[in-house]
């Protein structure tokens, strides 16, 4: 009887923790730029946590350095299920310009499947908004299936 | 039989009015209404005023993962504890002239079932076996320290003025009393009492400037660091009730004077009294004020807030 | 203690909002905004220069051949999700082949839809550029060229192709000062 409410639930209120491995900050300018007055992402329910463990969606930007490698597969581990992951700019894509780099170990889909990437360099906060949006939305199919399977494992 | 329809009459009164249920859809709709209005004075639209809902309904889907350094069983019990006091505390103060289980010594277990929520905090906080948690909590135990003391210099205050010689401690009196006479911030020796009561709910409800403890930047949410899924939601709800809790009792304090028949309607009155009360006293101040340090927060409880509450009790002591 | 917010928060309680209403009103972006790219293949010369100056290296060539080695299918992607935006390929190429529109809207589930990809179809040519007499070995055709097919030694007075290298742009034709060069 709750699951629908929880389903619904899960895509109004979802809460954003955001990791930065080594980027040059412009993307992170633009994310906390969206919970400005003129972009408000709060009306969709967005909050900023403090901490992987109270997160929903998580945003990674930057190129993957070796010195945050480990840093984030850790945080990663931190955060419950369900939840989406998205790359931010062209950074966690491909390296952008720092591709072939000593330090950069390459992209984020070799350590975890990313739901929605927001290309742009920067991208532009309406695009971010939207693809928090999506994420939500892709969030919201993944706690009807973690249900669904424990339904299933149960009976 | 009687015994039977009096122990349904208290499961009604624990678990729907004004028990459970009663403070779960106040406490989150006042929630709602004050980031509402937070927003709109910050020039931005806000989340809808149901988003507390939808907070809660979805901690309650996600998983809660234990770190191996908790301890397993205190983890899960400090939320649920904290819960339980709230709503028994509820039930002990009055709807305008309705009450459920008001006694003769309502003030005095009241303060004591009031700082069973923020103690549930700060034991949740050290089962998590995080450093950041550790300071979260030292903070916490700071605060309670600095509101406890005019709470009790206000409810004493207040108590002498409603019994005369003799001290009236029960709420419901209190209430019959102002109902008798006029309103109590009429009396105009009450007035820096209430004042003094209108400052010290932010620091009860933890809301900024006084969220030190739960510092969201600077320690990454302090005592809830480690929490998540159900028992993250339940401390959240705790925040919510407590706001709804502490503008009641303002409002039975202060302004207990009116009353119309009828319970439904004198429930939304007080509703929206509270709602009025939070707009004034939490949103506001958050809106234009920055975080306080801690050693600032005692001190402005210790020197300001207490000083106002201690003019009252004198006030009222000789008589006027 | 002053509160230097408290007048404009009360004001603001009362005024509207300025948040723009994004997704249900589509917002434009300002003019000259630099967004997702558009391609022309029929207006490339395949001339390379964008290859070379991109500095993600985003753009990639892969030429085939039809079996009756008659025509020559070139297909050039451009890689969003590499991009930097920098317009310096659009700035560099001589046709106006590239140009960064205006849409912002990249937020997307799979990436393949971020790969952008043109095909130009052109009967192949084996003919290269052959200098004529009045040549003075000024060397402006080994600069211009796009991929250093041709080598010109002014001392000795000698001009060489590498046909490996050249890809038929017509830049060293059109630039040669004594218009001696032909194809």
């Amino acid at each position: 009887m709750f699951k629908k409410l929880i389903a619904a639930s899960t895509a109004k209120s979802p809460w954003i923790y955001h990791i930065n491995t080594g980027s040059c900050n412009g993307c992170d300018i633009e994310l906390v730029a969206v919970l400005t007055p003129r972009y408000d992402a709060e009306r969709f329910g967005f909050k900023l946590a403090g901490t992987p463990r109270h997160a929903d969606i998580v945003v990674v930007s930057g190129p993957i350095t070796s010195q945050s490698k480990a840093r984030l597969l850790r945080t990663l581990e931190q955060v419950p299920k369900p939840f989406c992951v998205v790359s931010l700019g062209s950074c966690p894509r491909s390296g952008n310009v720092f591709k072939g780099s000593y330090s950069v170990e390459g992209p984020l889909e070799k350590y975890v499947h990313v739901d929605v990437s927001v290309a742009g360099c920067t991208p532009k906060p309406e695009a971010v908004i939207e693809g928090l949006y999506t994420a939500a939305q892709i969030l919201k199919e993944k706690r009807k299936a973690m249900a669904g399977k424990k339904e299933v494992a149960e009976s | 039989m009687t015994v039977f329809i009096q122990i349904l009459l208290i499961l009604f009164h624990v678990l729907v009015f004004p028990g459970f249920l009663f403070v779960f859809v106040c406490g989150l709709l006042l929630a709602g209404i004050d980031r509402k209005i937070l927003a709109r004075m910050q020039k931005r639209v806000g989340p809808p005023l149901l988003q507390p809902f939808y907070d809660f309904f979805k901690l309650m889907g996600k998983e809660t993962i234990i770190p191996d350094a908790a301890n397993k069983a205190v983890y899960r019990i400090a939320p649920i504890a904290g819960l339980a006091s709230l709503v028994v505390t509820m039930n002990f103060i009055p709807v305008f002239s309705f009450s459920a289980m008001s006694f003769s010594a309502d003030i005095i277990v009241i303060i004591y079932l009031l700082t069973i929520p923020a103690v549930a905090l700060i034991v949740g906080g050290s089962a998590s076996g995080s450093p950041f948690a550790g300071v979260g909590i030292s903070r916490e135990m700071v605060t309670m320290i600095s509101y406890e003391l005019p709470l009790i210099l206000i409810l004493l205050a207040v108590a002498k003025k409603a019994g005369g010689a003799e001290l009236c401690f029960s709420l419901s009196g209190i209430v019959e009393w102002q109902q008798s006479t006029y309103l109590g911030i009429a009396h105009w020796s009450l007035i820096p009492a209430a004042l003094a009561m209108l400052l010290v709910i932010p620091a009860e409800v933890g809301t900024q400037p006084f969220d030190t403890a739960e510092a969201e930047t600077e320690i990454c949410e302090g005592p809830l660091i480690e929490y998540s899924g159900a028992p993250l939601g339940v401390f959240k709800l705790n925040t919510a009730i407590k706001m709804f809790i502490m503008t009641s009792l303002f409002t039975c304090l202060f302004l207990g004077g009116i009353d119309t028949g009828i319970v439904a309607l004198n429930a939304l009155i007080l509703f929206a009294i509270d709602a009025g009360l939070t707009i004034l006293c939490m949103t506001f101040i958050h809106a234009v004020t920055a975080r306080l340090k801690i050693e600032h927060l005692f001190k402005f409880y210790w020197t300001i807030v207490s000083a106002l509450a201690l003019i009252s009790l004198i006030l009222v002591w000789i008589g006027l | 203690m002053k509160f230097p917010f408290a007048k404009e928060a009360v004001k603001n309680l009362f005024s509207k909002p300025s948040t723009e209403n994004f997704p249900k009103v589509d917002v434009p972006a300002k003019k000259g905004y630099r967004g997702r790219l558009s391609y022309d293949p029929d207006k490339c010369t395949n001339c390379g220069l964008c290859v070379r100056v991109c500095s993600p290296s985003a753009i990639t060539v892969e030429t085939t051949v039809s079996e009756d080695g008659d025509t020559e299918y070139i297909t050039r992607s451009f890689d969003m999700t590499s991009c930097t935006f920098c317009q310096t390929c659009e700035d560099f190429c001589d046709t106006g082949a590239i140009h960064l529109t205006e849409d912002y809207h990249m937020a997307v589930t799979d990436p393949k839809e971020l790969i952008i990809t043109g095909t130009k179809t052109r009967r192949k040519v084996y003919d290269y550029p052959e200098k004529g007499e009045d040549c003075v070995y000024c060397t402006l055709c080994m600069k211009v060229c796009p991929n250093e097919a041709i080598t010109v030694d002014r001392a000795n007075k000698e001009w060489e192709i590498d046909t490996d290298k050249c890809v038929q742009c017509g830049i060293c034709v059109s630039k040669c000062p004594k218009k001696c060069l032909t194809m």
